[in-house]
């Protein structure tokens, strides 16, 4: 079996309110690897944001230890844990977060910029990765002239452009009509069988707890059911 | 793209930035437009006083300053007035004795107590603006008769005075009116010395129209036996701003004259030196510049900190993304800092282009304040009430450097709470 790409050890985060502890995450213990297409599902309040955040670096747990790409991020400092990010993980928000003022093409480009690719380097990558997601003829539209779907395709070529060694797709479908949603799962799910391409979703949606080939429920901060299934959800 | 992405972002609210960049740039337009007043102002009140009578420069005796007696003069002083004028940048200067005395006359009971300043009229008039002033016969000219070789001696002999227009009518004199001037002599013996009236000056001053008296340097010399020595050389130079370079230059050429040492001890003071009141005031005015710099800063300090702040609050998830993504907390800060330094350029812009206009008008035209004030005196002297600005890159650069460092500078602390921001909480 391939090593794990993420891996959490008895990881627990517990947050203070005033003078109440709230657990949200209980000891999980969790493991993907290379090639999966695996959701995180669960109720409000499961803990699947406060695992993602752990999981991409963005907080650090209370107890346990993460790893990402075989490396402890226990230790490393904000700088070290940014480029952590940029080198290997790809994220896609429920909101698409794109910059509003850099075109679809420069959208796709920033984290290149940030890891010093050169111009003419950057332009392959990006053209290539729009042509990819469907969006050549889109480059030089800012957000707000692009549809939800389209934004979410930019936001999932931005996610890929480093070359991530997983992407971290928090509700993904979530703002998206069921047909945006299926063509979009449609896209990333190709992505996964072409590229090999490793996903972890977090979600709500039954179209992708369908699609995915592993499904993980977390309820009240621990892992409930960990199961593989045929992930034929799309009908693909 | 950093600066691609603050330049977009300037726009995304482009009524707040429009706004904010007109507020930065009318005050630094008020910051340029009072320094060119400012500096005019004190231009002109140098160049006022120095054509009163002041001048540029002045040559004393060492101690006359302090002790302003008679016997302190500087001797040789053809010599010296020639060494002076040689001096590269001195547009004239012109030899004085001056006396303290009182001055009478038949037709009238009053006696007045007056400054005699001797001079020769023609240095003098080359660059004093008294010559401007008199309304009755000339500027220290003979009584008529005096050239003329058919003339009895008596009338040839005669010495012309000027007067102020308050001390000729408190005498009741007027033209060729005999006055009588009692003062000391060298020696310390009275003298006593009869002029005609010969012309009369109104400058709006006490000092000039009610305590002085100018004559010929020439009569006096003769008067009081003074030979060639005088209490003053005055010195017009032709950039004022070369003052302190020329006096230099006078000291140097007098100490390395030949006959240096026969010519006596002399000083050579620029006038913030005879004048040290009139520098206290100019510097006076340069700290209320200061601190209407400051009042300005702290005026558009709260605008640009109330524009960032927004923007922060604004784009606060905005930044959590791109800190999410791998953007270095630096890198947020310069951009916000960029933004900060792109609206201060626009706003200098607008500032120096509304400034330059302003001042253009005040350099042509000047501000006439006598809606406020008359004009007033000082040290004897009258100033104008019409203040013309003065355009130079002082004028323009200090407010500019000002306001732009307060601005990028003022933005320094959002743009620190930017780069601390955790990205969840941003995101949250």
């Amino acid at each position: 079996m391939d090593r794990a790409i993420l891996e959490t050890k008895c990881v627990a985060r517990v947050f203070k309110l005033g003078a109440v502890d709230v657990p949200a995450l209980r000891g999980v213990d969790l493991a993907i690897r290379h090639g999966e297409f695996t959701a995180v599902a669960g109720p409000s309040g499961s803990g699947k944001t406060t695992l993602f955040n752990l999981l991409g670096g963005l907080d650090s747990p209370t107890a346990g230890e993460v790893f990402l790409d075989g490396k402890p991020l226990a230790g490393m400092n904000r700088r070290q844990l940014s480029r952590l990010r940029l080198d290997k993980i790809g994220f896609v928000f429920q909101a698409y977060n794109l910059i509003p003022v850099l075109t679809a093409f420069e959208n796709i480009e920033y984290p290149l910029i940030l890891k010093g690719m050169d111009g003419g380097a950057r332009k392959t990558r990006v053209e290539s990765l729009l042509a990819a997601v469907g969006l050549a003829d889109m480059m030089h539209r800012r957000p707000s002239q692009m549809s939800g779907g389209q934004q979410q395709r930019v936001a999932i070529a931005r996610a890929l452009v480093c070359d991530p060694v997983v992407v971290l797709a928090d509700e993904p479908t979530a703002n998206l009509d069921s047909e945006t949603g299926r063509a979009l799962l449609e896209l990333m799910r190709r992505l996964n069988e072409n590229e090999g391409l490793t996903f972890l979703f977090s979600t709500h949606d039954p179209m992708v707890m369908g699609a995915a080939r592993r499904l993980i429920r977390l309820k009240d901060g621990r892992i409930d059911k960990d199961e593989m299934q045929g992930g034929e959800g799309l009908g693909v | 793209m950093l600066w691609a992405m603050a330049w977009r972002n300037l726009w995304r609210n482009r009524r707040r930035t429009l706004l904010t960049v007109a507020a930065i740039g009318l005050g630094l337009a008020v910051l340029v437009t009072m320094s060119s007043f400012t500096e005019g102002m004190k231009v002109m009140m140098v160049e006022q006083i120095a054509q009163s009578s002041l001048g540029h420069i002045q040559l004393h005796h060492p101690d006359y300053l302090e002790r302003k007696t008679t016997g302190l003069v500087m001797s040789s002083a053809s010599r010296l007035l020639e060494l002076v004028r040689d001096v590269q940048g001195v547009k004239g200067a012109s030899s004085r004795l001056i006396f303290s005395g009182s001055i009478r006359s038949s037709l009238s009971s009053t006696v007045r107590v007056v400054r005699v300043l001797a001079v020769d009229p023609a240095q003098e008039q080359a660059f004093s603006a008294l010559d401007d002033k008199v309304v009755e016969g000339g500027f220290v000219s003979a009584p008529p008769g005096t050239s003329d070789p058919d003339a009895p001696a008596r009338m040839r002999a005669r010495k012309g005075i000027m007067v102020g227009r308050k001390l000729a009518d408190q005498l009741k004199v007027t033209l060729g009116s005999k006055v009588r001037v009692d003062t000391a002599g060298f020696d310390g013996a009275a003298v006593a010395m009869a002029f005609y009236v010969t012309g009369i000056l109104e400058t709006g001053t006490d000092a000039f129209d009610q305590g002085f008296g100018m004559v010929n340097l020439k009569d006096m010399q003769e008067a009081t036996s003074a030979g060639d020595t005088v209490h003053e050389i005055s010195v017009m130079v032709g950039d004022p701003s070369r003052v302190a370079e020329i006096a230099r230059s006078i000291s140097h050429a007098i100490s390395q004259a030949d006959g240096a040492t026969a010519m006596g001890p002399t000083s050579v003071a620029p006038w913030w030196e005879v004048l040290p009141d009139l520098k206290q005031m100019l510097d006076m005015s340069d700290a209320w510049m200061g601190v209407l710099y400051m009042l300005m800063l702290i005026i558009l300090s709260a605008g640009i900190l109330t524009t960032m702040f927004m923007v922060v609050f604004e784009r606060k998830r905005e930044f959590g993304v791109q800190l999410a993504l791998g953007t270095g907390p630096s890198r947020l800060f310069a951009g916000l800092v960029l933004e900060s330094f792109l609206i201060a350029t626009l706003a200098s812009v607008v500032g120096l282009l509304v400034g330059a206009v302003n001042v253009a008008y005040i350099v042509a035209y000047g501000l006439d304040l006598s809606w406020f004030m008359e004009g007033f005196e000082f040290a004897g002297m009258f100033v104008e009430n019409v203040y013309k600005g003065a355009a130079n890159v002082k004028v323009f650069a200090e407010p500019t450097v000002v306001v732009f460092a307060g601005t990028v500078l003022m933005a320094l602390w959002p743009a620190v709470r930017v780069a601390r921001m955790s990205a969840i909480d941003a995101m949250r």
